[in-house]
C-alpha cells in the first residue's frame, strides 16, 4: 500500500437531497502509483467530482475505505484530515475557487499560513511558485483582475505550495478555452514530473485524457474499464517555462 | 495577521453593510457611555449638591422633643463639655431657631455666631453677613416683602438691616423668608436665656467618611460616627445627620435610576447583539463556499470559527472605541449645559474613570462576541463538498431531530424558563416576607422578563401571519409585486427572523416605557385626587386651633373643613390605642379614627369616595343627632369584623388607664375615600384602617386627648396659605393642581425623553434593516436580473422589495409595540391593584402613530437604499456581478 498514493476498497458514496436519495459511487476499487498522471472521465453524474471529493478528504464514504499515502482516511480525525489536506493533498477547482479579496500571492500564501510558515517563508515560496507558472509580476493583483487562465495557473500554485504528494484536478480546463487549456495541462505535466506528484484529473476533456498516463472511465458511479494511456508520457515540453529553463 | 487582513477586506466588500453595523454599535455605545458618565458625575457631584438640600452641618444636635423652629432648648455646655475632646468634629457652632414676627410678616429668626460658625466650618450663609450688635441681615424674599427696610422691629426690638442673605445652608431650603442676627440677640428676642435650639458641626476629615463612588458605604460611616456621638450624649439629645439622610435618600432614588439605566442598557446592547448578529450571519451565509475553499486548502475548523469572530470582532471595535469616545464628549457637553442651567448652585464634577471605560468597552466585547458566536458555529459545521456545490446545498447533513433524541430549542427555552422561573420562586415568598421593596422591584422584573419571552416567542410564530395579514390588507399599494413579496418573505424567514426581532424589540422597549409613563400619568392624576382629597390639604404639625379660621379668610376661599385625627401619644408621654370591634366581642381590629365636621362633603372630592354599601347621605348622616351616632367604615374594616351598613360596632378608645367606649351604627362602607389613606379593600390590610365619626361624637369620646388637624380646602391658593400661614402654625400645604401640573411636566420631559429613545433604538434597527436588505439584494443578483431580463419594471421591482421591507417592518412594530404596550398595562394593574386605585385605561396613540409611521418610513428607507444601485444596472452587468 505504501507503493500507492491512493488505494480505494468497495468506495461508496450516496447522499440525500431533500428526500431523494442519490447514489453517487457504488463500489469503487481503484490503486494509483506514486507519481502517476491518471485522468477520470466520465458523462455527467458518473461520479467524478465525488470520487475526487472523497480522494481529496472534503467528503465522506458512505462505504469502503480510502487509503492516501499509506494513511486510512476513516482513522483520522477532522484535525487530522485537515493536515492532510494542507501538507499531502492539493485541490484544483474548475472554477478556480480563489478568495476575491485575497490577491494573487496572498491566495498561495494560505496553505502556507495554515501550515505555520513564517511571513518571510510565505512569500519567497509563493513568489517561486508564482515565477513557476509565469506570474511573477501579477502577485499583487486581485482575482477580479486576472483572466481565467491566469486566476488557474494561481490555483495550481496554491494547490502546490506545501508540496503534496497528491494533486487533485476537477475539470481543470472546463472554463478555460482550449489554447489555454492546453497551456495549463502542459504545465501541469511538467509540474509532476518535477516535483513527482501524482495527479488525478476528473475531466471530460480528451485532449487531458491523451495527456495522462492511464484513463480511468466511470459510468453510473463504477469503474467501466481501467486502461492505461498509450501515448501517455511525463516528460516536460519544450514550451513549458521548465522546459524552456 | 491573516485572520485580520481577510476579515477587514470582507467588511470592505460589502462598505454599506459595514457601516450600517459600525454606526449601530457606535450609536449604542455613546448612548450607553454618555448616561454612564452622567450617572458617575452626579453621584460625584452629589456629595457637593446635598449640601444644598441639606445645610452644610454634617451632625446636628437638638433636644430630644424639638422639632424644626419650635421647642424649649437646651444648654449648650455641658454637651460642649462632652464632645470638647471629640476627634472627629472640627467643632461645635451654637444656634437658635425659631419663628417670630417681622413687620407684617411672619419669619423664621436665626441666632448665630458667626466667628464659631466658620471655625466649626457651617458657615452656611452667602455673602456672609455682618452681625454687630443691634444688627440683622434678611433673606431676599423677606426683604422684598418688607419693601427693602433700613431696619425692622421684632418683638418690640428694632434691629438694623446690615446685608441680605442670598442663600442659606442651614434649615430646609424651602424656607425663604428669614432674619439672621447674632446668638445672643436671637437668644433674648425668642426668651431663651442661654439655652440653644442646636448645636451644628461639621466632620473634621469629610473625606474619610465620603465617598462618592461608595454611598451606601458612605451612609454608614456617617452613621456610626452619629450613634458613637449620641451614645456619648445620652437620650436627651438627638443627633442628627442631615447630609447623610439626604445621600440615602439619593441612593433610594437612583437605585432604581440605575436600576433602570442598567435595564435599558441591556435592551439597547442585546438590540445592537441582534444588529451584528445579523450582519455577521449575513456575512456567514455569503463566504460558505470561501470558508469550505479555505478548509481544503488546510484550515481548521476552529480557523473558520476565528475567522468569524474575527470579523464580529473587528466590527464591533470600529464601532465601539469611537463610540465610547463620543460618549465622553456628548457627556462632557450635556454636564456642561446642566451646570450652566444650575447657575452656580453647585458644580457637576465630571470626572473619567477607567472603570467606567473597562465597563463599556467590556460591553461592546461581549456584543461582538455574543453576536458572533451562533454564526460562528454555523460556519464549521458545514461539510466542505456541499458548501463547494450548490446543487448539494440542500443535502440533509445531520440526522432529524427524532433520531438524535431531543431538540435543542425547545431544550434552551425550557431551560431558560425554567431557570428564570426558579429564581423567581425561592426569592417571592422571601421578598414579600420581607417587605424589601428592592426584593419586590427584582421578582416584579423577573416575572416581566418572563412574560417578555413568552410574548415574544409568541409573536415570532405569529410573524409569519401578521406579514401575510398586512400583505392581503395593504399589498393593492404594492401591485403585482406583492405576490412577489409574499414568496420571498417565506423563502428568507431565518435572516428575516432576526431583523423583526430587533426591529420588534426596539418598538416594545419604547412602546413600554411610554405606555408606562402614559397609563401611569393618568393613573396618577387619580392616585393625586385620592392623596389630597380636595383642591388644597394642609397639614397642621403642631396645636393650630385658629389655623381653619385662619384659611377661611384668606382670599378665595371658599369652604375649609377641618378633619381630626389622634396623636399617638399625649405630651406626658402616654400612649393610647383605638380599636374597633362588633357588639358581640368576636372580633376586634387596631384602627385610625377620624372626625369629620360638616363641611367635609363641600371641601373634598366627594364624587371620588367609592361606596361598596351606602351613599354620599352617609357623610350628612355622621352629624345628625342620634342616640347611636353612625360611623362610616371601610371595606376592609368591615370585611375583617363581619359587619355590614346597618349594623353597629363599638370604639374602645384606651387613654393610658382610661377607656372610653363609643358604640356607632355604620351608615356606610366605603372602598376608598379620597384624603384617607387608609381606607382600604383588602381584609388582609384591616389593622390600621380608618373610621369616620362626626365631630359631636367625636369630642364626646375623645375628651382631651391630644390631637392633629388636617384642613381640606376648596378655593384660594396653596401658596398663598404657604405664604401667610404657613410658618405661623407650622402648616404643610399640598395642593392637587401643583401636583398635577408637575406630574404633567414630568409626562412630558418623559415623553420626550421616550421619542429621543425611539428614535435611538429604532435608528439602531433600521440600520440592521439596511444591512440585511442590501446583504438579500446582493444575493439576489441573479433573480433580480433574471426578472428584468423577462419584463419586470425596475418600478416593480422597487415596489416588490419595498412591499417586503415595508411588510416585515410594519408586522414587527405592529407586534413589538403590542407587546410592549401589553406589559406596561400588566404592569400599571398590579401597581394601581396594589394602590387600591381603578386603572384608567389610555393609548399613547402618538407614540404608537409615531412608531408606526416610522416603522413604514424605515421600510421604505431600506428598500431605496438597498436597491438603488442594482436597479439601474443593465442585465448582463448584474450577471457579471
Amino acid at each position: 500500500m505504501n507503493d500507492h498514493a491512493v488505494v480505494t476498497s468497495n468506495v461508496q458514496k450516496s447522499f440525500l437531497l431533500g428526500a431523494t436519495a442519490v447514489g453517487a459511487l457504488r463500489g469503487v476499487d481503484l490503486q494509483i502509483p506514486r507519481g502517476q498522471f491518471v485522468a477520470i472521465m466520465g458523462p455527467s453524474g458518473c461520479g467524478k467530482s465525488t470520487l475526487l471529493n472523497l480522494l481529496g478528504a472534503i467528503d465522506v464514504p458512505s462505504r469502503g475505505e480510502i487509503h492516501i499515502d499509506g494513511t486510512e482516511l476513516s482513522r483520522l480525525s477532522d484535525d487530522g484530515l485537515a493536515d492532510l489536506r494542507r501538507d499531502r493533498i492539493g485541490y484544483v477547482f474548475q472554477f478556480y475557487n480563489l478568495i476575491p479579496t485575497l490577491t494573487a500571492r496572498e491566495n498561495i500564501e494560505v496553505p502556507l499560513h495554515f501550515a505555520g510558515k513564517s511571513a518571510s517563508e510565505r512569500r519567497e515560496r509563493a513568489m517561486q511558485l508564482l515565477e513557476r507558472v509565469g506570474l511573477r509580476d501579477r502577485a499583487d493583483h486581485r482575482p477580479s483582475e486576472l483572466s481565467g487562465g491566469e486566476q488557474q495557473r494561481v490555483a495550481i500554485a496554491r494547490a502546490l505550495a506545501n508540496k503534496p504528494t497528491l494533486v487533485l484536478l476537477d475539470e481543470p480546463t472546463g472554463d478555460l478555452d482550449s489554447t489555454t487549456g492546453k497551456e495549463i495541462m502542459t504545465l501541469l505535466q511538467n509540474v509532476s514530473v518535477e516535483e513527482k506528484v501524482t495527479l488525478v484529473v476528473a475531466t471530460h476533456d480528451a485532449m487531458v485524457a491523451s495527456m495522462a498516463q492511464r484513463v480511468v472511465k466511470l459510468r453510473d458511479g463504477r469503474i467501466e474499464s481501467d486502461c492505461f494511456a498509450p501515448g501517455g508520457g511525463a516528460s516536460p515540453s519544450k514550451d513549458s517555462p521548465a522546459g524552456a529553463a | 495577521m491573516f485572520s485580520t487582513t481577510y476579515a477587514l477586506r470582507n467588511l470592505g466588500r460589502r462598505k454599506m453593510r459595514t457601516a450600517m453595523g459600525v454606526l449601530g454599535v457606535f450609536c449604542t455605545l455613546a448612548l450607553l457611555t454618555a448616561v454612564q458618565i452622567g450617572l458617575d458625575a452626579i453621584s460625584l457631584s452629589y456629595i457637593d449638591l446635598v449640601s444644598l438640600a441639606a445645610g452644610k452641618a454634617d451632625v446636628v444636635l437638638q433636644a430630644d422633643e424639638d422639632r424644626w423652629f419650635e421647642g424649649e432648648g437646651f444648654e449648650p455646655g455641658p454637651i460642649e463639655a462632652k464632645l470638647a475632646g471629640d476627634a472627629r468634629l472640627k467643632g461645635l457652632a451654637p444656634r437658635v431657631i425659631g419663628i417670630a414676627p417681622v413687620g407684617s410678616a411672619y419669619a423664621v429668626l436665626v441666632g448665630i455666631d458667626p466667628a464659631r460658625e466658620v471655625s466649626a466650618g457651617v458657615d452656611g450663609l452667602t455673602p456672609w453677613p455682618r452681625l454687630e450688635k443691634g444688627e440683622c441681615a434678611l433673606s431676599e424674599e423677606l426683604e422684598r416683602r418688607l419693601k427693602k427696610p433700613e431696619s425692622v422691629e421684632v418683638r418690640g426690638t428694632k434691629l438694623k438691616v446690615s446685608g441680605v442673605v442670598e442663600r442659606q445652608l442651614v434649615f430646609p431650603q424651602h424656607v425663604r423668608e428669614f432674619i439672621v442676627t447674632d446668638l445672643a440677640t436671637a437668644q433674648s428676642l425668642l426668651g431663651m436665656g442661654t439655652r440653644v435650639h442646636q448645636l451644628a458641626g461639621a466632620l473634621r476629615e469629610p473625606r474619610e467618611y465620603y465617598d462618592a463612588r461608595d454611598l451606601h458605604g458612605s451612609v454608614s460611616r456617617l452613621k456610626d460616627a452619629g450613634e458613637t456621638i449620641a451614645s456619648l450624649l445620652g437620650r436627651d439629645i438627638r443627633v442628627t445627620l442631615p447630609r447623610a439622610a439626604a445621600i440615602a435618600a439619593f441612593q433610594e432614588f437612583s437605585a432604581p435610576l440605575r436600576a433602570f439605566f442598567g435595564i435599558f442598557a441591556a435592551v439597547a446592547l442585546a438590540i445592537t447583539a441582534l444588529l451584528v448578529h445579523s450582519i455577521v450571519s449575513v456575512s456567514e451565509e455569503e463566504r460558505i463556499r470561501e470558508h469550505a475553499i479555505l478548509r481544503t486548502v488546510g484550515a481548521k475548523r476552529r480557523h473558520i470559527f476565528g475567522l468569524v469572530l474575527t470579523e464580529s470582532t473587528l466590527l464591533c471595535v470600529l464601532g465601539v472605541v469611537p463610540g465610547v469616545f463620543a460618549g465622553i464628549l456628548v457627556a462632557r457637553v450635556a454636564l456642561w449645559l446642566v451646570s450652566l442651567a444650575m447657575k452656580g448652585q453647585g458644580q457637576i464634577t465630571v470626572e473619567l474613570s477607567m472603570r467606567t471605560m473597562f465597563m463599556c468597552l467590556a460591553a461592546g466585547a461581549a456584543v461582538s462576541l455574543a453576536s458572533a458566536l451562533l454564526p460562528a458555529i454555523r460556519s464549521t459545521k458545514r461539510g466542505i463538498a456541499p458548501a463547494l456545490d450548490p446543487a448539494r446545498r440542500g443535502e440533509v447533513i445531520e440526522p432529524p431531530t427524532g433520531e438524535r433524541g431531543f431538540s435543542r430549542v425547545l431544550l434552551f427555552i425550557g431551560v431558560a424558563l425554567s431557570a428564570i422561573s426558579m429564581v423567581v420562586f425561592f426569592v417571592l415568598p422571601t421578598a414579600f416576607l420581607s417587605g424589601d421593596p428592592s426584593m419586590i422591584g427584582a421578582v416584579v422584573l423577573g416575572l416581566l422578563v418572563l412574560l417578555l419571552i413568552g410574548f415574544t416567542m409568541v409573536a415570532l410564530a405569529v410573524q409569519p401571519l401578521a406579514e401575510r395579514v398586512l400583505l392581503r390588507l395593504g399589498g393593492w399599494m404594492f401591485g403585482k409585486s406583492a405576490e412577489l413579496a409574499a414568496r420571498n418573505l417565506a423563502r428568507s424567514r431565518r435572516r428575516s427572523t432576526s431583523t423583526s426581532l430587533m426591529f420588534a424589540l426596539s418598538v416594545c422597549f419604547v412602546l413600554f416605557l411610554s405606555s408606562l409613563v402614559a397609563l401611569f400619568s393618568r393613573a396618577a392624576s387619580t392616585f393625586i385626587e385620592y392623596q389630597t382629597g380636595a383642591e388644597i390639604r394642609v397639614q397642621a404639625h403642631g396645636p393650630s386651633r385658629d389655623a381653619g379660621a385662619a384659611i377661611a379668610k384668606l382670599d378665595g376661599v371658599k369652604v375649609v373643613s377641618e378633619i381630626r385625627s389622634l396623636r399617638g401619644r399625649t405630651e406626658q408621654g402616654i400612649a393610647f390605642d383605638v380599636a374597633a370591634r362588633d357588639v358581640v366581642g368576636m372580633r376586634q381590629l387596631w384602627i385610625v379614627p377620624f372626625a369629620a365636621d360638616e363641611r367635609l362633603e363641600e371641601a373634598f372630592y366627594a364624587g371620588r369616595a367609592a361606596f361598596a354599601e351606602g351613599d354620599a347621605s352617609a357623610f350628612r348622616d355622621l352629624h345628625k343627632e342620634e342616640e347611636v351616632p353612625a360611623a362610616i367604615v371601610c371595606v376592609a374594616a368591615a370585611r375583617y369584623l363581619g359587619v355590614a351598613k346597618g349594623d353597629l360596632i363599638e370604639l374602645w378608645f384606651q387613654l393610658g388607664a382610661e377607656r372610653h367606649i363609643g358604640r356607632f351604627r355604620i351608615a356606610a362602607v366605603v372602598a376608598s375615600l379620597p384624603g384617607f389613606h387608609n381606607f382600604r379593600s383588602r381584609e388582609g390590610a384591616a389593622h390600621g384602617s380608618g373610621i369616620l365619626v362626626g365631630r359631636a361624637a367625636w369630642d364626646e369620646i375623645v375628651g382631651s386627648a391630644p390631637t392633629e388637624s388636617v384642613y381640606l380646602v376648596r378655593g384660594g391658593s396653596a401658596q398663598s396659605i404657604r405664604e401667610s400661614l404657613g410658618l405661623r402654625f407650622h402648616l404643610t400645604v399640598e395642593s392637587t393642581e401643583e401636583q398635577r401640573r408637575h406630574s404633567e411636566v414630568l409626562y412630558w420631559a418623559t415623553q420626550v425623553l421616550f421619542a429621543l429613545l425611539l428614535c435611538v433604538s429604532v435608528t439602531i434597527a433600521v440600520f440592521g434593516l439596511v444591512a440585511s436588505t442590501a446583504s438579500g439584494v446582493a444575493e439576489r443578483r441573479r433573480e433580480i436580473a433574471v426578472l428584468k431580463a423577462v419584463g419586470l419594471r425596475r418600478g416593480d421591482l422597487m415596489r416588490m422589495f419595498a412591499a417586503e421591507a415595508v411588510v416585515l417592518t410594519a408586522a414587527a412594530g405592529l407586534i413589538g409595540a403590542g407587546i410592549g404596550y401589553l406589559l406596561a398595562l400588566l404592569f400599571v394593574m398590579q401597581a394601581t391593584m396594589l394602590m387600591e386605585m381603578p386603572v384608567v385605561v389610555v393609548v399613547p396613540w402618538l407614540t404608537l402613530g409615531a412608531t408606526l409611521g416610522i416603522s413604514v418610513v424605515a421600510g421604505l428607507m431600506a428598500a431605496f437604499i438597498a436597491t438603488r444601485g442594482m436597479l439601474h444596472k443593465p442585465v448582463a452587468e448584474i450577471l457579471r456581478g
